[in-house]
């Protein structure tokens, strides 16, 4: 594939991620709101706090779906993804989720006891690595990228 | 961190996450995760000589799975081998983990629909969106990485 090609798909995808993302950082603040809300129609405390542990997941899915609109908009933007910003904001995303794997359940956990839920989301840990991962292979396209432009 | 640093490095997490994602699968494989499980159950106690949608979402996911799990040792394999991250095999071994992803979090949500009366939906989807979008961002990268070579 050509080096227009290239870029003109990646700026495409971006802008269709970056509306999906942003779409979906709405509709997870949403829900997790309308969880919240719904808190006092329940009457037994397991229930509230499993409600609590979906809602504290919501808004967490929320702010990584938010930083990925953002990272999604800046390529589109640029049509360059390995910048510094794109790499900090890969980070974030992958402590937002390590704190999606376990902030959910101790806020449960704390209540109800440890041995009645699962401490780790082990899905959420998963992407957290895998985002962790694609931030130090960013840092290397990042130095690619600065020899690429300093040899034009 | 100069280049060198940097993919030894990335050769060492890919190891890593190699040898974490085997565990994974053993513990998936012996039922350490007692969530999936209770699924199962309910599935065999819900299911009807007619729920063929059921059948079906399952078959995906268990099939995605399969496939995701042997394209992710695939590419980690890859990744701890070989001199870059940024060739045309791991672009197209990232493209097909995004489309397995995406294909397994909705015939999931199909399925827990079927078996709990439930909509749950988690960012797995996301993250295949965005090993779509990476799948781009490393085709950007092997261009910088043949730029580089033939530089050097």
């Amino acid at each position: 594939m050509i080096k227009s090609t290239v870029e003109e798909k990646i700026k495409s995808s971006s802008l269709a991620i970056m509306v999906i993302s942003a779409l979906g950082a709405l509709l997870s603040a949403a829900v997790g709101a309308a969880d919240l809300m719904g808190l006092g129609k329940l009457e037994d405390d397991f229930s509230k706090k499993m409600m609590i542990k979906t809602a504290v997941s919501n808004f967490i899915g929320a702010v990584i779906l938010a930083v990925a609109a953002v990272i999604f908009y800046r390529i589109f933007i640029s049509g360059r993804p390995f910048t510094h910003g794109n790499i900090m904001a890969v980070r974030v995303i992958a402590v937002l989720f390590l704190l999606n794997s376990a902030v959910p359940s101790l806020v449960v956990g704390a209540a109800l006891g440890f041995a009645k839920t699962s401490i780790i989301g082990a899905g959420a840990l998963f992407n957290a690595v895998l985002f962790f991962f694609f931030a130090e292979i960013m840092r290397y396209g990042n130095l690619l990228q600065t020899e690429s432009d300093e040899t034009l | 961190m100069d280049k060198k640093q940097l993919t030894r490095k990335i050769k060492r997490i890919s190891h890593i996450s190699l040898i974490a994602m085997v565990v994974y699968v053993v513990l998936n494989i012996i039922g350490f995760f007692p969530e999936k499980r209770s699924y199962m159950l309910n599935f065999k106690e819900h299911s009807l000589p007619g729920n063929i949608t059921g059948a079906i979402s399952l078959a995906a996911v268990f099939f995605c799975a399969i496939a995701g799990f042997v394209t992710a040792f695939m590419l980690l394999n890859d990744l701890s081998k070989k001199r870059t991250p940024f060739t045309l095999r791991i672009c197209n071994l990232l493209r097909n983990l995004g489309v397995y992803f995406i294909i397994i979090e909705i015939a999931k949500a199909v399925f827990i629909f079927i078996v709990c009366r439930e909509i749950r939906i988690e960012l797995f989807w996301f993250a295949g969106l965005v090993l779509y979008a990476f799948s781009l961002v490393f085709r950007h990268g092997k261009r910088l990485q043949k730029q580089s070579d033939e530089t050097l």
